[in-house]
């Protein structure tokens, strides 16, 4: 998909949810799009992944994103799934009303980022950090987040412990300068 | 902010992380919870920002000295996910704490602008000090020349121990954003003091630049002298909060 029809694609399941919450039912073909958009953002993740333009840094702050964008959309459709055995119907829909905006800025902003590749506005990985938290937060007002456990579950523990240990030594190593 | 936001556990695979100094802040952050509707517990949008920027250099200047000789795409992917696994849950924890902050604006521009330049001339006056700062002249003023080799080296410990947080200055001299913060600490200071008078203000912070070492510190002394503002660790400002009737 062109980056122009994913954000018409964002804008019509944002008007599919509007309609889901006025009908008051929950349309299970809604699934598949979500299973859409989240291909969408995989492959975005993947870009942050390889892409060698920008920092380290500042490509994570993408990733992050995307990786952000993808845990709420894993939720959005697990919940849809089982929507009518849990009357989670149509409280999805009107939980899913509060993060699609701001999935559709987290995309628009990161499509700017990708097309400025190594120009990329200084002031854009900030704004990103901003959004990101924002749409944690509703998320998880709106119990889209999955929890810690869920997320943990998915990744290599090796992998996990190691990062422990280097984040451990890296806020040890700044603490250093300032401890007295 | 930091240090109170650094932490996870996930007991189930063994993985602990938490910043050296998370365990100082609890306790300021359980007074603060508990009296969240007294509004004890301010913070700037500058504070705010900064905490922001060093969880966020901290994790990336991490990442980055692992991913940056990393050209298989499948590792690179498996270590990018478990950094943002850390990363996202200190943000969120930096946010459960400030969602019990009351976040303060810093109206008047030229009160800041006034007490900016009382902070950096404090700290230049102090920055002279430190850097003409002399162990062994001091010796020879203070201690009669008959005893100044026997407890040349005793002195010379007690002098360190005494001027660390000054010390400190020769090798990290204060950061802008730091006197920014203090500014507007000042600044909130004077606009309290308008409507309550007797109002005492604590500045909690792990950062030399404010804090006292356990021997006190000339910078803290100072601050707490032209600006009336108590710095000190978190931990020792929640022991003051209880003494302010905070238990």
């Amino acid at each position: 998909m062109s980056n122009k029809s994913v954000f018409n694609y964002i804008l019509d399941m944002r008007s599919d949810l509007n309609h889901m919450e006025e009908k008051g039912v929950v349309d299970f073909s809604f699934i598949q799009k979500i299973e859409m958009l989240d291909a969408e953002f995989t492959k975005m993740k993947q870009h942050w992944v390889k892409q060698r333009m920008v920092s380290v840094g500042s490509a994570f702050i993408f990733y992050s994103a995307m990786h952000n964008t993808n845990l709420v959309l894993s939720k959005m459709k697990e919940r849809f799934k089982k929507a009518k055995e849990l009357g989670d119907n149509p409280k999805i829909a009107c939980d899913s009303r509060l993060v699609m905006p701001i999935i559709s800025e987290v995309y628009h902003k990161t499509t700017r980022a990708i097309a400025e590749k190594q120009n990329l506005n200084p002031f854009l990985p900030n704004e990103m950090l901003n959004l990101v938290s924002t749409l944690r937060a509703t998320a998880k007002l709106a119990s889209l987040l999955p929890t810690i456990d869920e997320e943990v579950k998915k990744i290599d523990n090796n992998q996990l412990k190691e990062t422990a240990t280097e984040l451990d030594k890296k806020f040890v190593a700044s603490n250093l300068l300032n401890n007295i | 902010m930091v240090s109170a936001s650094v932490y996870g556990s996930y007991k189930d695979l063994g993985i602990e992380l938490q910043h050296q100094f998370y365990e100082k802040t609890v306790p300021l952050f359980e007074i603060i919870r508990k009296y969240v509707d007294k509004r004890i517990g301010i913070i700037t949008s500058t504070i705010e920002s900064q905490a922001v920027g060093v969880i966020a250099s901290a994790v990336a200047s991490a990442l980055e000295e692992k991913a940056e000789n990393l050209d298989e795409i499948e590792l690179r992917a498996n270590l990018f996910e478990s950094y943002t696994v850390f990363f996202d849950q200190c943000l969120g924890h930096l946010q459960e704490n400030l969602s019990i902050l009351q976040r303060e604006p810093v109206v008047s521009h030229i009160e800041k602008e006034q007490c900016y330049v009382d902070v950096t001339k404090m700290y230049n006056d102090l920055q002279n000090i430190a850097n003409n700062f002399d162990i062994d002249n001091l010796i020879s003023a203070n201690v009669a020349k008959r005893y100044r080799n026997t407890i040349r080296h005793e002195i010379r410990e007690q002098y360190r121990k005494r001027y660390k947080q000054l010390l400190k200055l020769k090798s990290e001299p204060v950061e802008e954003s730091d006197k920014k913060i203090l500014s507007e600490a000042i600044t909130l200071l004077r606009i309290y003091k308008k409507t309550k008078p007797n109002i005492r203000m604590y500045l909690a912070s792990t950062d030399y630049h404010f804090s006292p070492s356990d021997s006190g510190g000339e910078i803290a002394k100072q601050i707490k002298q032209r600006f009336q503002i108590t710095c000190d660790w978190p931990d020792k400002v929640a022991n003051f909060l209880k003494s302010d009737g905070y238990n």
